[in-house]
């Protein structure tokens, strides 16, 4: 096969594609303007807000009772990681995994570790103690869910100081906890 | 009457982090069932639950009801010295509970 003709011919094909080009973005100009204005009148601006994840509201309003356990203090959301799944199918049974990154040494470790729920009967679903004999401070445990809520994991480091995170949790069939 | 099994690896080295996992047997009664007669089932959690590294108290967890039926627990001890990893646990009954499983540090 003569790949020098083959070269020729595609060199020769470009001008068409340039002359093809104007038309084409008129086109889509034109398309796009559309979109644009069917966009306009059906409101898709507040549809496209919709996609944007709400923000949750403040910890302390989603778990009142945070603030009794830190005492007021400032609760700063981050070096705490928890893992829960996105759709719990089972609300008897949902496996929950927190770390919290901490050197884990005898000056700088994690003293206790709260797993708070918003809509149980009992929020506090565990208090965990940890030492620095422990390797890291993660636990991996199975919980409760009385519904689709936020649980949320509060750190309490040996400097007093309180870290969290939260996650929302969709559960299908709900653990009746209060006899509902 | 509870059960409780700790897993442990077969061996570790000296300094290594040992993931000590715990499953203890028992119902977690959250007080909100009631029974076939209408009547109310006490809350029975396990309420506190210990564990001693040779002798120490290395973790230590408070659950109550948001806690599955047999609870279990995966944490991470750091392995200093080849000894006996003792839990102890207490319900709501007061129902006292204890086992124990020895770990190999290498």
């Amino acid at each position: 096969m003569d790949f020098q003709n083959v070269g020729k011919q595609c060199k020769a094909s470009l001008p068409v594609l340039t002359e093809a080009l104007p038309l084409a973005i008129q086109r889509r100009r034109a398309v796009k303007q559309l979109a644009l204005l069917a966009a306009g009148v059906c409101g898709l601006p507040s549809v496209v807000q919709a996609q944007v994840p709400t923000a949750r509201p403040p910890l302390e309003v989603v778990v009142p009772m945070m603030k009794t356990l830190t005492a007021g203090a400032h609760v700063q959301e981050s070096r705490v990681t928890l893992t829960i799944p996105l759709l719990a199918e089972n609300g008897h049974l949902v496996p929950v995994s927190v770390s919290v990154d901490s050197p884990m040494t005898g000056s700088d470790y994690v003293k206790t570790l709260y797993l708070l729920s918003e809509k149980n009967p009992r929020p506090l679903i565990a208090k965990i103690s940890f030492t620095p004999g422990c390797a890291r401070a993660s636990l991996t445990t199975r919980i409760r869910l009385a519904g689709a809520q936020y649980v949320v994991a509060l750190a309490q480091m040996s400097d007093n100081s309180f870290w969290a995170a939260s996650a929302e949790v969709v559960v299908t069939d709900t653990a009746c906890l209060d006899a509902t | 009457m509870s059960v409780a099994k700790i897993s442990l690896p077969k061996s570790v080295n000296r300094g290594e982090s040992v993931a000590v996992r715990v499953a203890i047997q028992h119902p977690m009664e959250t007080g909100y069932r009631v029974d076939n007669k209408g009547k109310l089932i006490l809350k029975n959690t396990v309420r506190e639950m210990n564990c001693l590294y040779n002798g120490a108290l290395v973790f230590s967890a408070e659950m109550g009801s948001g806690i599955a039926a047999n609870p279990y627990l995966l944490f991470y001890l750091v392995a200093k010295d080849s000894g006996l990893i003792q839990l102890n646990w207490v319900d709501d009954a007061g129902v006292k509970g204890t086992a124990s499983a020895l770990l190999t540090v290498v």
